[in-house]
């Protein structure tokens, strides 16, 4: 999940396009690993990353008209492929077995390491470790993207889009190349949590999956590294704590939103920098 | 010749804002083009950058037609402007403004970007380097590391003209580079682009401040409802009947 948003974040915190397309990319990459393995008898070491490719081509292809739209009727647009996908999914019963799920899906094979033994992944806490590697892989790519010349432009694009197309950067290609790299890594994690479960409904492409990873992306701070890292971890728990308020846990929960949104409206990492700016500063001011 | 504009037109609805135009502009230059309200001025440079898709007419540059060529594309061939609003990137240093505007002429790609081989980080520094020489240029070397939304209107007048310098342009066009500061700071500006025309970079110019522009200009046209009434020397252009009646109404022309 935290994989999921990170790469959300690279189409909305530093490329600046609201896409609510990414539930769907996630059910994607998760229903294509899935089926590779289970119809196919692929190994899960190569329908994981053909998944990814298929999610990063459709993401290439979905963005091509779709990213020429802007604004809120881009995260319309988005919104809209993502409904298809989930009803595609839970309609193609030939293919994926319907509202039924995929079950099944055979944990990934074990890593043979010669002279010591192999890394099996038949628990649960191995296949933890699995995620926690490629999580791991995400960060330093995006990491990198973030700062790098390619990253500057996609903040560019998101700061000034008119400015940032009359000092020559291609903001077309350059949406494009974010929104299929963000599509990439949202199969990449949907595949991930297909090896974890084993299991797939297809409620997990929904909007909702969606706007889980946009949420948070936004409670742990857009166009941050580790907010969305942060925000990944913190909702889950967050939804357990409120387990107990039963019925109410949804008000609370919506509330709890509106108060973020409103009062640190770069979530929890830049209310963090800017508890950190003002204590160093008036301690400063003491001294 | 630079810059080559044939018989250029753009309706909006029935209204033609630029009107069979023809000009050029030659390499070296200080071209002004004047005119009043709704002359047609920055609809013109917007044709000319490609934000705006002419109705009819042919532009080149370079000797090259780049007609209906989008934005970036022109950035990318040398054509860099700013605009009337100063257009910056507030939320950036000035110094990652500057660096922003080189990203035009970035080779590197996606999987430099992951891998940072050599010539990606060398290409980095070197971005590094030009932008304080640009910093340097536009006299904004002291405020590199505070915020483009912070620094004074005229530092930001000046950081919009080295955002487009970034991009490494053979013509600049300024739309109203000295729109909205104090009188003594207007010097500066002038200043600032004498400096860019001697180095070399073909400058046009938009604005309405007569004494400048009759003094920093080699050559002015005049455009008002869309045409092109006065081309020529500054001093011919201010004694030009047509453009005293389109300043001032008919009756002051005799």
């Amino acid at each position: 999940m935290a994989i999921a948003a990170l790469s959300l974040n690279l189409i909305l915190g530093y490329t600046g396009q609201l896409s609510l397309a990414h539930g769907a990319f996630y059910g994607i990459g998760a229903y294509a690993c899935g089926l590779l393995i289970l119809k196919s008898g692929l190994s899960f070491w190569l329908a994981m990353p053909l998944a990814a490719a298929l999610c990063s081509i459709c993401g290439f292809l979905v963005g091509m008209p779709m990213l020429r739209i802007k604004g809120a009727y881009f995260a319309i647009a988005s919104l809209c492929f993502g409904v298809i996908v989930t009803i595609v999914i839970s309609q193609w019963s030939d293919l994926t077995e319907g509202e039924k799920g995929l079950i099944g899906i055979p944990p990934p094979d074990p890593i043979p390491i010669p002279l010591i033994d192999q890394i099996s992944f038949k628990s649960l806490t191995s296949r933890y470790y699995l995620i926690l590697f490629f999580l791991i892989v995400t960060i330093i790519v995006m990491h990198r993207m973030a700062q790098s010349l390619l990253g500057r432009k996609f903040m560019a694009i998101r700061d000034n889009e008119e400015l940032a197309e009359s000092i020559g950067i291609n903001t077309m290609r350059n949406k494009v190349l974010s929104f299929t790299i963000g599509a990439f890594f949202a199969g990449l994690a949907g595949a991930l949590y297909a090896g974890y479960f084993g299991f797939l409904s297809p409620g997990c492409s929904d909007y909702n999956t969606g706007f889980t990873f946009l949420i948070s992306v936004i409670v742990g701070g857009a166009g941050t590294i580790a907010g969305p890292i942060i925000g990944a971890f913190v909702m889950p728990v967050l939804m357990e704590i409120m387990h107990a308020l039963a019925e109410y846990r949804m008000l609370v929960y919506g509330l709890l939103l509106i108060v973020i949104i409103i009062f640190l409206p770069g979530g929890i990492v830049r209310g963090a920098q800017l508890l950190w700016f003002w204590a160093t500063t008036s301690m400063g001011r003491r001294v | 010749m630079l810059l080559e504009v044939k018989g250029l037109t753009k309706s909006f609805g029935g209204l033609a804002a630029v009107d069979e135009l023809n000009f050029y502009v030659n390499e070296g230059e200080t071209l002004s083009i004047i005119g009043p309200n709704g002359a047609g001025k920055t609809t013109l440079f917007n044709l000319i950058t490609g934000v705006y898709a002419s109705t009819r007419g042919r532009i080149a540059f370079d000797g090259e037609d780049v007609t209906g060529l989008k934005p970036f594309s022109i950035a990318q061939k040398g054509i860099a402007r700013t605009f009337q609003t100063t257009a910056i990137f507030p939320g950036k240093s000035v110094l990652d403004n500057i660096i922003s505007g080189q990203l035009c002429r970035a080779r590197s790609g996606f999987w430099g970007t992951i891998f940072r081989p050599p010539h990606v980080r060398q290409e980095e520094k070197h971005f590094l380097d030009r932008a304080y020489e640009i910093l340097q240029f536009t006299g904004l070397a002291a405020e590199a590391h505070r915020l483009a939304g912070d620094i004074t209107q005229e530092a930001q007048k000046r950081l919009s003209i080295g955002l487009a310098l970034a991009t490494g342009p053979k013509l600049l066009l300024l739309d109203e580079p000295t729109g909205g500061v104090n009188l003594q700071e207007i010097d500066g500006l002038v200043a600032l682009i004498e400096k860019i025309r001697n180095v070399g970079i073909t400058i046009c110019l938009i604005e309405h401040k007569m004494r400048m522009v009759m003094s920093i200009s080699s050559r002015i046209i005049v455009l008002d409802h869309g045409q092109k009434i006065a081309d020529g020397l500054p001093v011919e252009v201010s004694h030009d009947k047509k453009v005293i009646e389109a300043y001032l109404g008919a009756k002051y022309a005799a």
